[in-house]
């Protein structure tokens, strides 16, 4: 026993006294998560603004003055649109290029004309007016920006018809997500269990073969064996110090959502959850137990570690509903062990983004957790060194 | 030795050496590749605006072939007719459908799997867009205000979603290439003892240089063409290269993003805490640049802060020379001169520091 706690002291300074140990595996998941939830905080609540360039080729009378009206109570202080007048249609196109507006809106000449006679005198033969909007093609937030801009001529036309029509039938409509099932859905919460797995994937994909094939490598095994220590002793050694950085880096994204964030959903705290957690930590080390036998070099680990880390991240559903991918590559997805790990903490805290059902989610995990486990010690002698 | 004859044995030395480390070709070839796959399948089979190969589905409570006709002419999406609520929820939640719409008297419900940071502002555009048409298809109404959407782009091209990912990939693989493959070459030369033997060779520091340099801008410009051929092989890109700009940009791109490879290596001493940074630096840059997501949807204070990041410029410079931006020449001269100068100082400077005190 005080052998064990003093070989086991050992490696854990060793890895201590290692920036990128701590860095990668400690702090770097609590870093994205500040990351995350800084940028996409805003970007969830739809909490931006649009940059509309104004083309008015008249000025307003009649009915036609219901834009302006509309127009005003929805920029500025009152709305999601920062208006801009131009002169010119060919001036604020440009302006949209260079990415300085991010819609234009012209309302051409007879708008107003168009707008009181249509509503004067029903399905008059002028037609409805017409305006243009204008984006920029392939950038994202120009086609939500007309969008918007779409869906406020549309708002401004049914009101023009309520006002008409006494017996107007209204819709009422409601975002109903299925995954949180009536529960409040919170990306903080969501994006922390995504953290918590990415940060045993580091554990795993980097620490930990990374440090059994640099101790084979350098020779540290052979010394190590040249002493009482047996390999098996070394190896249990080392897991439980790996898996002591994994269960640290926990401890740190939990103190920074509870102190800092301010997340304190109990859930986090039950006793399923942190089983959950514990089986992801054993399964994801497994893994990186078999990566340190399949990869001979040092450096080619380092390539292979880095294809594990993004696939396992991004393939794995951490950040997007696997159900997102198109077939092509969501089959790859359904392999992956972190796919059920996230579903299985997501579950926990009242979420469903994948149809199965609990206990199935453990299926994929524990054939990688077996399979792993059984390739490892089949080159048990290899990675130790002292075949 | 003549100083060709020099820098061509040195040249070649450096390309060999290069090819043969793993770890180089994988930061420089593989790892942009690793992002375009993973990216390209997520852009070119998902979307989630209203581009017609987005699939929803309807259920009616009562149901109306008129506002069935209406909702299948009108919305821009594809829609599915359910007969029941039940295989509706199903497949939104198999993923066979992005969203189902619920519609019953006076209620329309929009059911949808949460987790995509950019759902919750696209389902609620979705209802209204599916309100309007239910709505006008009711009260049997016509517009009083039309509004005509018109695509703007570069010389009359329209570029899509992926075109503009695309761009940002090979802004990456520059980055990549270039800040990774310094931090590698001066600090693994520097740890192996490589830059102290030939610090007392009559190898010229200058010649060193070049021909170091050189050979990771060659393989800067492998990376970046072998990201456009696989886009081009797997996700059908339409991007239209203006090819000598191209060309131009790619080098000063990856000159700068050697420079700022350089730097970490300043600070950070140890070739392996350089890495490290360089690897935090970029998920950061990529994030706040704007490679795949709007710049324009960040915090004003992430804007500001991407301002300090070379990827924000590559990209736009990239964008620039594929028709997806328009900047002024003396703009992106200015980018490439500031991006060349710096890199090019900044190289060349350490690279002297490196040599003579080892």
């Amino acid at each position: 026993m005080k052998k064990f706690f003093s070989f086991f002291t050992g490696l854990i300074k060793n890895d201590f006294r290692d920036f990128q140990t701590i860095f990668w595996a400690v702090i770097f998941p609590v870093v994205l998560f500040i990351i995350f939830s800084s940028i996409f905080g805003g970007f969830s609540e739809g909490d931006f603004k649009v940059r509309v360039g104004l083309v008015k080729e008249e000025e307003f009378t009649g009915l036609g003055a219901i834009l302006d009206t509309v127009l005003t109570q929805v920029s500025g202080e009152n709305g999601p649109l920062i208006i801009t007048e131009y002169d010119d249609v060919d001036e604020a196109v440009a302006q949209l290029r260079r990415d300085k507006q991010d819609v234009v809106l012209q309302i051409p000449d007879g708008t107003s004309a168009k707008i009181t006679s249509e509503i004067m005198i029903k399905n008059s033969q002028v037609g409805a007016a017409n305006l243009n909007v204008y984006y920029f093609g392939g950038n994202q937030f120009s086609e939500i920006s007309r969008d918007i801009v779409v869906q406020i001529m549309n708002g401004v036309n049914t009101e023009i018809e309520k006002r008409q029509n006494n017996d107007f039938q209204d819709y009422a409509t409601q975002l109903d997500p299925v995954s949180s099932e009536g529960q409040s859905f919170s990306y903080d919460v969501y994006y922390l269990l995504s953290v918590l797995l990415m940060s045993y994937i580091i554990v795993s994909v980097f620490n930990m073969p990374m440090g059994l094939l640099e101790a084979k490598e350098k020779g540290t095994n052979k010394k190590i064996f040249s002493t009482p220590i047996s390999p098996l002793f070394y190896f249990s050694t080392y897991l439980l110090k790996t898996a002591l950085v994994g269960v640290l880096s926990t401890a740190v994204v939990y103190l920074y959502a509870g102190f800092i964030s301010g997340i304190n959903d109990p859930r986090l705290y039950s006793p399923q959850f942190i089983g959950v957690l514990l089986f992801s930590l054993a399964v994801m080390l497994s893994i990186g137990m078999m990566m340190a036998v399949l990869v001979k070099k040092f450096t080619t680990l380092i390539g292979v570690s880095q294809i594990a880390n993004y696939l396992f991240m991004f393939l794995g559903g951490l950040w997007f509903p696997v159900i997102s991918f198109p077939w092509a590559i969501r089959w790859i997805t359904y392999v992956l062990p972190t796919t059920y790990l996230i579903e299985m903490m997501r579950r926990l805290i009242g979420l469903t983004t994948l149809q199965m059902d609990f206990s199935g989610l453990f299926l994929v995990p524990l054939i990688w957790l077996i399979g792993s486990i059984v390739i490892f010690f089949i080159k048990f002698k290899r990675v130790m060194g002292y075949e | 030795m003549s100083k060709s004859k020099q820098f061509k044995t040195i040249f070649k030395a450096f390309a060999i050496e290069s090819l043969r480390n793993k770890l180089e070709v994988f930061f420089t070839i593989f790892f942009p590749l690793i992002f375009l796959v993973i990216f390209g399948a997520l852009y070119g089979g998902n979307t989630f605006d209203d581009t017609p190969d987005m699939r929803i589905g309807v259920y009616l409570t009562e149901y109306s072939a008129e506002l069935e006709s209406a909702l299948k002419e009108n919305l821009p999406y594809y829609v599915n007719v359910y007969d029941d609520l039940d295989s509706m929820n199903k497949a939104v939640k198999d993923g066979d459908i992005t969203a189902g719409v619920a519609i019953s008297e006076k209620k329309i419900s929009i059911l949808y799997v949460e987790g995509d940071m950019q759902k919750n502002s696209e389902m609620s555009m979705m209802g209204n867009i599916v309100e309007n048409v239910v709505e006008k298809s009711v009260n049997n109404f016509t517009d009083v205000i039309e509004v005509t959407e018109i695509p703007e782009g570069i010389d009359g091209k329209v570029a899509s979603d992926f075109d503009y990912l695309l761009s940002g990939i090979i802004s990456i693989s520059m980055l990549s290439a270039g800040m990774f493959s310094v931090i590698n070459l001066f600090g693994r030369y520097k740890k192996t003892g490589v830059l102290s033997r030939i610090s007392v060779t009559p190898i010229n520091p200058s010649t060193f240089l070049l021909s170091s340099t050189l050979v990771r801008l060659l393989m800067s410009y492998i990376s970046v063409f072998i990201v456009i051929l696989v886009s081009f092989v797997m996700f059908n890109a339409q991007l239209e290269f203006q090819w000598i700009l191209f060309i131009i940009v790619v080098l000063t791109s990856t000159i700068a993003m050697m420079g700022y490879g350089i730097l970490l290596l300043l600070i950070f001493k140890k070739p392996e805490s350089a890495e490290t940074a360089g690897s935090i630096l970029m998920t950061f840059m990529m994030f706040i640049s704007g490679i795949f997501f709007p710049e324009n949807m960040l915090p004003e204070a992430m804007k500001i802060v991407a301002y300090f990041f070379p990827l924000k410029y590559t990209g736009l410079l990239i964008r620039y020379t594929t028709g997806m931006a328009d900047i002024s020449l003396g703009t992106f001269i200015l980018i490439n001169v500031i991006f060349a100068v710096g890199g090019i100082g900044l190289v060349a400077l350490t690279s002297k520091k490196f040599l003579s005190t080892t």
